[in-house]
């Protein structure tokens, strides 16, 4: 069974050169920000669902 | 259907309560443990807990805090995910009220989206994570996450979008 679960580790004090220039000019890859607008038209939808479920 | 994204305090992170929320696989006791740690964290408000409810029920939770970069970068944050956990019956299920999406990739995504919201008034700029077993990396990979270089396990996922 897949666990379903990250932890609480701390990035390391000392970071190497290779992690700080990643960190420091990566972007953001495309199917990171697809499945973002896909959560939020999600939780826009299920808003405009219970605004008019509470008007009715 | 109502999808909700709630955030979880005080007395609701008392242990025993909390813990009644979800379904466990009984064969890994660190899940216990874990979810424990994720309420004392935020209990202690080094976190913020949100919850995925659908219709009222609880599906899963993610466990966020922020901290300096270290020392080479001052003045820097990232935002950690530090506990992500899905009840055992939801887990790699595709839910029709998330369109499709299973429910980590619904509560990584709203992280993702609230990452991005708190970026444009706060210093950060990376979202970092170290999966609970090697078997993760294939899904953290799968929604944008990279390793990073040379820090045993670390993953991140950068909140820069290309102009």
């Amino acid at each position: 069974m897949l666990l379903t679960f990250s932890v609480d580790m701390r990035l390391p004090e000392k970071l190497p050169k290779e992690a700080r220039n990643q960190l420091a000019t990566a972007v953001t890859p495309p199917q990171a920000l697809s499945l973002a607008a896909k959560a939020a038209n999600i939780a826009r939808k299920s808003a405009h669902n219970k605004l008019i479920a509470a008007a009715a | 259907m109502s999808v909700e994204i709630l955030s979880v305090s005080g007395t609701d992170l008392i242990p025993g309560k909390f813990l009644k929320r979800w379904q466990i696989n009984r064969e890994r006791p660190d899940e216990i443990v874990n979810i424990k740690k994720a309420a004392s964290l935020t209990t202690k408000e080094q976190a913020k807990l949100h919850v995925l409810q659908i219709d009222g029920r609880d599906i899963g939770f993610v466990t966020v805090d922020i901290h300096q970069l270290p020392k080479v970068n001052p003045g820097k944050y990232y935002l950690q995910v530090a506990f992500l956990f899905v009840s055992k019956q939801y887990r790699k299920v595709n839910l029709d009220a998330l369109e499709g999406l299973t429910a980590s990739e619904y509560l990584m995504s709203t992280v993702f989206n609230k990452a991005m919201d708190a970026a444009s008034f706060f210093p950060f700029s990376n979202i970092v994570l170290y999966p609970a077993d090697e078997k993760l990396i294939p899904f953290y990979t799968s929604i944008g996450y990279s390793m990073l270089a040379r820090t045993k396990g670390f993953m991140f996922l950068p909140l820069r979008t290309e102009s």
